[in-house]
């Protein structure tokens, strides 16, 4: 029994580990910034994932409540994680990245006035971007 | 009633952190913790149906299981791109989004950005802006499954909760 646990723990830790290292190495190859956050969410999820669920398997359910502990940082991540994606993404869009395609065309929606509907938040970060943004270096 | 359920799973958050069940002193110490933290949640004006979701709670739990299940495939195809980076086929389009409150809409685009190859940018009224790492993810989304399960979390939408209201 404690051997499986053990072999079972390991096991995830060591998938979670790779699937990190995936992250890692998509950071590097992917073409632009957006692709490069799709490979890092593959750290976000599965990779710290498989570690914390690794990790449970050594400490247990036990008196300590260490495994959950560790299941809420899970839970945490989870919930974090994705708001920091979107505002770095949305950040970047605003700041004037072209999305990179496979066929060199712009994509086919943007953050364009006259795509969306009024939004005083976009409207206020383009007059700002029109009026070069004071101390801006570009 | 917002600040009661609030107080209930802090304090039983605080219990499970700290692992004291019998020490009164602490014990004390723990509720009096977490009746500041829904003293500062209600100064904020935080103490709303957003702010403690109770209503949706348990619909949330049945729909995690199935959200797990769709990252960890996603992830396998991300993960596919990585070691193949011919395969990507960026798109970024807009997708429906079905939801009727400012919370099922959250969850949706939170649930589209924690699965891997998929980012919500923006949500624009029954719309969000999706960047995508392969094209075949945006008609996944266009088909609708994870949308229709997120509307199912979110229920019976009451007055005042639709988008925009507050």
């Amino acid at each position: 029994m404690t051997l499986a646990l053990e072999i079972l723990s390991w096991a995830c830790i060591v998938v979670g580990g790779a699937f990190c290292l995936l992250s890692g190495i998509g950071l590097m190859r992917m073409p632009d910034v957006f692709t490069r956050m799709h490979a890092a969410s593959l750290g976000d999820t599965l990779g710290a994932g498989l570690i914390i669920l690794g990790l449970v398997f050594q400490a247990g359910l036990g008196a300590d409540l260490v495994g959950v502990k560790l299941l809420l940082i899970l839970v945490f991540l989870l919930f974090t994680a994705p708001v920091a994606t979107h505002a770095l993404s949305k950040a970047a869009l605003l700041d004037g990245q072209r999305p990179w395609t496979a066929d060199g065309q712009p994509p086919e929606a943007t953050l364009e006035r006259g795509d969306i509907a009024d939004d005083d938040f976009l409207e206020e970060i383009r007059k700002d971007r029109a009026g070069g943004g004071a101390g801006r270096a570009d | 009633m917002h600040a009661v359920n609030l107080f209930v799973s802090l304090y039983a958050l605080w219990l499970l952190l700290s692992g004291h069940w019998s020490d009164p002193l602490l014990l004390g110490l723990g509720a009096a913790s977490a009746a500041l933290a829904v003293f500062v949640a209600w100064r904020m004006e935080g103490l709303d149906h957003e702010g403690v979701p109770v209503r949706i709670a348990l619909r949330t739990l049945a729909y995690w299981p199935w959200l797990l299940g769709q990252i960890v495939l996603s992830n396998l195809a991300v993960a596919r791109c990585v070691l193949d980076p011919g395969r990507i086929r960026p798109r970024m389009a807009w997708v429906p989004a079905s939801q009727k409150s400012d919370l099922g809409q959250v969850i949706y685009a939170n649930s589209i950005t924690l699965t891997p190859g998929t980012i919500a940018v923006h949500i624009d009224g029954g719309r969000i802006l999706v960047h995508a790492l392969e094209g075949a993810s945006i008609d996944d989304l266009r088909a609708g499954d994870m949308d229709r399960r997120c509307t199912r979390v979110e229920g019976d939408v009451g007055p005042g909760e639709t988008v925009g209201g507050t």
